[in-house]
């Protein structure tokens, strides 16, 4: 009778355990391991040497400098992205100059000449000004 | 015997079932007017749908079914189903007036205007009114201000805001990219700051000047063999062209800025509107 009842119980319990659903086992997974590390998609699709020279750059500062401590950047997209897809679609004379505008910027006294991003909450900044969302007046 | 009560009783009231049909024309259009007065415009709209299709003659019930679907914020689906009920410039008052409010609130100033030009079902006051949204909407400020001269009796909600928008309108100034970038290459921020945006041009002000200052010391200190110096004139270079490309970019923007504000402001003054 013990038999029976302790295979019973492992087979109800062993079903419980099947019964865990991805986003359960995800959750539990989030605990233990390290989170994915993120895809700069920005970094991707060069179309020439220069650029695939800033986008090395820039994944190495990513890698190695600003992920050593928390966001600082008061926009989204943050500085350094803003740079390299303002020199990928604005080119080397402009890019640049924009990104040095950016820097100048990113002071966070400026905070109601901007929208928010629904997603991060940061100021919203886009390289492409039709993108951008002005603020309704006040 | 009770068996045959109930069998009887069970007989006798199948057919009065089916015979209330709720699915009529009557009884739908009643829901679907609760479903109207209610809020519900989307499930009102599909319900008018059934109803029209039970009574397709019915010009009212087309009007209450472009409504509904005007409500419901689906715009092109309002216009497909007035455009559907009659030509637009043949369209009945009630018709061409919501046919107008469609065209306005898709944005489709160019076609509003046209329509509202040339159909002759609307009554003067609504077609003035509905012409010079379009106007004060399209920032088309004299058109609008003509069609506001040409009537000075009309006073009230929305017509003094439309009024003071329109002054306001006339009355702004276009902040050029040009000045800007002029009035920064002299001094750092300065054309940030004459299109609004002090704070930017303070800043831009310091980040050069400090990065100026910082290669002044190098050089200075330390001769031209010296790479920090070089580091910082590199700086104070890209801060200071930054600084002339941001400028015009920022006299853009507060053009962009004010057209979308005055904008905002005649959108709220027509709240039947928006």
């Amino acid at each position: 009778m013990t038999r029976i009842i302790c295979t019973l119980f492992l087979a109800w319990s062993s079903l419980l355990a099947w019964g865990q659903s991805q986003s359960e086992i995800a959750q539990m997974r989030g605990l233990t391991q390290a989170p994915a590390r993120p895809q700069w998609s920005i970094a991707q699709d060069n179309q020439d040497e220069f650029q695939l020279a800033f986008s090395g750059m820039f994944l190495l500062y990513k890698n190695f400098i600003s992920s050593q401590d928390a966001s600082r950047c008061n926009f989204t997209p943050s500085c350094s992205e803003y740079a390299l897809e303002a020199i990928k679609s604005r080119g080397l004379l402009a890019g640049p100059l924009a990104a040095f505008d950016r820097l100048s910027r990113c002071t966070s006294v400026n905070q109601e000449d901007y929208t928010r991003h629904p997603e991060t909450g940061m100021l919203y900044d886009p390289v492409d000004p039709a993108e951008e969302r002005l603020p309704l007046p006040r | 015997m009770m068996r045959l009560i109930w069998l009887m009783l069970i007989l006798f009231s199948w057919p009065a079932l089916p015979a209330q049909d709720l699915y009529d024309v009557d009884h739908s259009l009643a829901f679907a007017q609760y479903l109207y007065k209610s809020g519900e415009y989307r499930l009102a709209a599909e319900e008018y749908e059934r109803v029209a299709f039970l009574k397709p003659g019915d010009l009212g019930l087309r009007l209450q079914l472009v409504a509904a679907y005007q409500r419901a914020g689906a715009f092109a689906q309002a216009q497909a189903r007035a455009e559907a009920t009659a030509p637009p410039l043949t369209m009945s008052p009630g018709l061409a007036a919501l046919y107008g409010r469609i065209l306005i609130q898709q944005d489709a100033l160019g076609e509003a205007r046209r329509f509202l030009r040339q159909t002759d079902s609307l009554p003067q006051a609504e077609r003035l009114l509905l012409l010079t949204t379009t106007e004060l909407l399209d920032q088309r400020w004299p058109q609008a201000d003509s069609l506001l001269r040409s009537q000075p009796t009309h006073s009230g909600a929305p017509w003094d805001s439309f009024r003071t928008l329109t002054d306001e309108g006339l009355a702004l100034k276009r902040k050029s990219p040009v000045l800007a970038i002029g009035l920064s290459t002299v001094v750092p921020g300065l054309g940030k700051a004459y299109a609004g945006y002090w704070k930017d041009g303070l800043f831009s002000l310091l980040f050069t000047g400090i990065s100026a200052w910082q290669a002044y010391r190098g050089f200075s200190r330390n001769g031209p063999r010296n790479a920090y110096a070089w580091v910082y004139t590199g700086l104070a270079a890209g801060f200071y062209l930054g600084n002339l490309y941001g400028s015009g970019k920022a006299a853009s923007r507060r053009n962009r800025q004010n057209q979308h504000d005055l904008r905002h402001r005649v959108e709220r003054s027509l709240p039947s509107l928006f």
